[in-house]
């Protein structure tokens, strides 16, 4: 409570000086509120909470109770649930806290239709105790809210993959493991056919050195008999040799 | 056979390579060897290491957030003064300038400094920044770096407080961080860096009397509509709406109704004015208003005047009611 002025100078001379230039520091609790209404944009089927912020700039704890007031029916729309937490409690000297309010849009209700405003309060309760025929006055704050509905935002759904026991074996599938055998045979045949014409090959160049043995006189077969170096001896087996191989 | 040729053509050629590689490596081996008996001139280099601070700051840039008028902050907000490889010890200093938001402005003292992380007003005001010989010694060290600790640091930590009446807005305010190296002079780290503080608009509410006393009235009397509640704002930054309702008279197990209480925005002679209706849906907005305060002016009033008349047939006792009033922006 803050004494008037009036009242301070009449009682005591020198303290109401003092109060005078003190009255910030001795004045009761006062409570507070940031300007501007709660606006709620609720989901259908869904709720949201706004905190509303209540200081207490007294030197002393302030206690205080709650109300929500009634919302109107709106546009054939069922009204929504109002929840405000705490419904009461205290703030301490010099401090804040955050009442909470939740709105529950009902899922029923159409999206973007029924609008709702309500004024919430927060009254802070007295110690005083009124002799007969007074009243008490409490101190108190009132905040506008208002509500709409909104969609619902959108979901993604993920669809789970199943992962079987023979797919985790072979996970290329059948028709791969097809392609894969068939490219296995098809390296296979084509590596056989090409040592077959390597065998082949040198069947040929074995043979034809002998033909050609055969077809060529005696007398210049002895004489390239004799005429044959050891170069060219050396370079026959070298020949050979290389045939062999192949 | 041609190839064995080549071969050793080839080896040759490798051995006789090595061996002239190794010839040459002894012949510069050699003269190393016998460098320290020959004749040298010796080069002796000097070089004097000053005694020097190197410092910085962590951020240039403070954010409070939102901070109601009447409300403080902890002295929380950090920042670290850095030595990056100097020498010497250094004292930080500090120093601002007044918040600033186009023209409204508060004064730098409402923004205090501390060497620990505090909770909200406590700490050091912030001065006046004027020149490097304005700025303040924290007395907060930052100790020498060594080659095994080349960066040394300490913590300086910020909060604001918002006076009361601070209009609505954003505010800024630059503060200059600075050092004394080893004892020396003030130098400055940083000139420009800014810190900020959002300030909402916010109305409170006091009321002058928590009762007011009707008197002993007569079933059917009444009692004009002459008396005073003085509603008050005392530190917000916008006008606020006044509006009330209240609950029935009560008497133990007696009651009338709320309604028989009036209400009016001026004193009346005689019993007339609104009828308080019931709360909590009976609230009603007077249309009278707290104007807002400022930080000349940081709590503003307006009165309200209630009047009561006692209905016929009421029963004898001693009644009680609440009326609320109530501050809404």
């Amino acid at each position: 409570m803050v004494f008037s002025i009036e009242k301070e100078m009449r009682v005591i001379g020198l303290f109401a000086i003092f109060a005078l230039f003190a009255i910030p520091s001795l004045a009761h609790a006062q409570i507070g509120e940031r300007a501007g209404p709660l606006q709620f944009n609720v989901s259908i089927g869904g709720n949201e909470t706004i905190p509303w912020t209540i200081f207490n700039n007294g030197n002393s704890t302030v206690y205080f109770v709650t109300y929500v007031g009634a919302l109107q029916q709106s546009d054939n729309q069922i009204t929504p649930t109002i929840v405000l937490m705490p419904v009461n409690g205290s703030i301490a000297a010099h401090s804040s806290i955050d009442l909470n309010i939740t709105v529950y849009m009902p899922a029923q209700n159409q999206p973007g239709r029924g609008s709702w405003s309500t004024i919430l309060q927060v009254i802070q309760t007295s110690n005083q105790t009124a002799s007969g025929g007074s009243a008490v006055i409490m101190a108190g704050l009132a905040k506008a809210m208002d509500i709409v509905s909104k969609l619902p935002p959108p979901t993604t759904t993920t669809i789970p993959t199943m992962i079987t026991q023979s797919e985790s074996i072979f996970p290329l599938g059948s028709a791969a493991i097809a392609i894969v055998v068939a490219l296995i045979a098809l390296g296979a045949a084509g590596y056989m056919l090409s040592q077959h014409k390597k065998r082949t090959a040198r069947k040929r160049a074995r043979k034809a050195p002998a033909k050609r043995a055969r077809r060529r006189p005696a007398a210049r077969r002895s004489s390239a008999r004799r005429s044959r170096t050891p170069r060219a001896r050396s370079s026959a087996r070298t020949t050979r040799r290389r045939r062999r191989k192949r | 056979m041609r190839t064995n040729n080549n071969s050793g053509k080839v080896f040759a050629v490798l051995a006789i390579g090595v061996a002239a590689i190794a010839i040459l490596s002894l012949f510069a081996f050699d003269s190393v060897l016998s460098g320290a008996s020959s004749p040298s001139t010796n080069v002796i280099a000097s070089a004097t290491v000053n005694s020097v601070c190197l410092m910085s700051i962590s951020n240039t840039a403070i954010d409070f957030g939102l901070v109601s008028p009447t409300v403080s902050t902890a002295t929380s907000n950090i920042v670290a003064i850095i030595d990056n490889g100097g020498n010497a010890p250094a004292n930080v200093l500090v120093a601002g300038g007044n918040w600033i938001s186009g023209s409204s402005n508060f004064y730098v003292a409402n923004t205090l400094w501390n060497p620990t992380s505090a909770s909200a007003g406590v700490g050091n005001s912030l001065a006046l920044y004027a020149g490097l010989a304005s700025l303040v010694d924290t007395l907060i060290q930052i100790p020498a770096p060594t080659l095994l600790i080349p960066t040394t640091s300490n913590n300086l930590y910020f909060g604001v407080g918002i006076p009361a009446g601070t209009p609505p807005g954003i505010y800024t305010q630059n503060i200059v961080y600075g050092y004394n190296c080893n004892g020396g002079g003030a130098t400055a780290i940083a000139t420009n860096t800014v810190a900020t503080v959002n300030v909402p608009s916010t109305c409170f509410i006091g009321v002058s009397t928590n009762t007011i006393n009707f008197g002993t009235i007569n079933p059917g009397a009444n009692v004009p509509t002459n008396h005073l509640v003085t509603v008050q704002d005392p530190g917000g930054n916008i006008a606020a709406n006044i509006m009330v309702d209240g609950y029935n008279w009560q008497s133990g197990s007696n009651s009338f109704g709320v309604t028989n209480t009036l209400w009016d925005v001026s004193t009346d002679v005689t019993y007339l004015g609104n009828a308080l209706l019931l709360a909590p849906s009976g609230l009603t907005d007077t249309h009278l208003q707290t104007p807002a305060p400022t930080i000349s002016n940081p709590t503003t009033t307006n009165n309200i005047y209630f009047g009561l008349g006692i209905p016929s047939g009421a029963v004898a006792g001693a009644y009680t009611q609440n009326i609320i009033i109530e501050n809404s922006c």
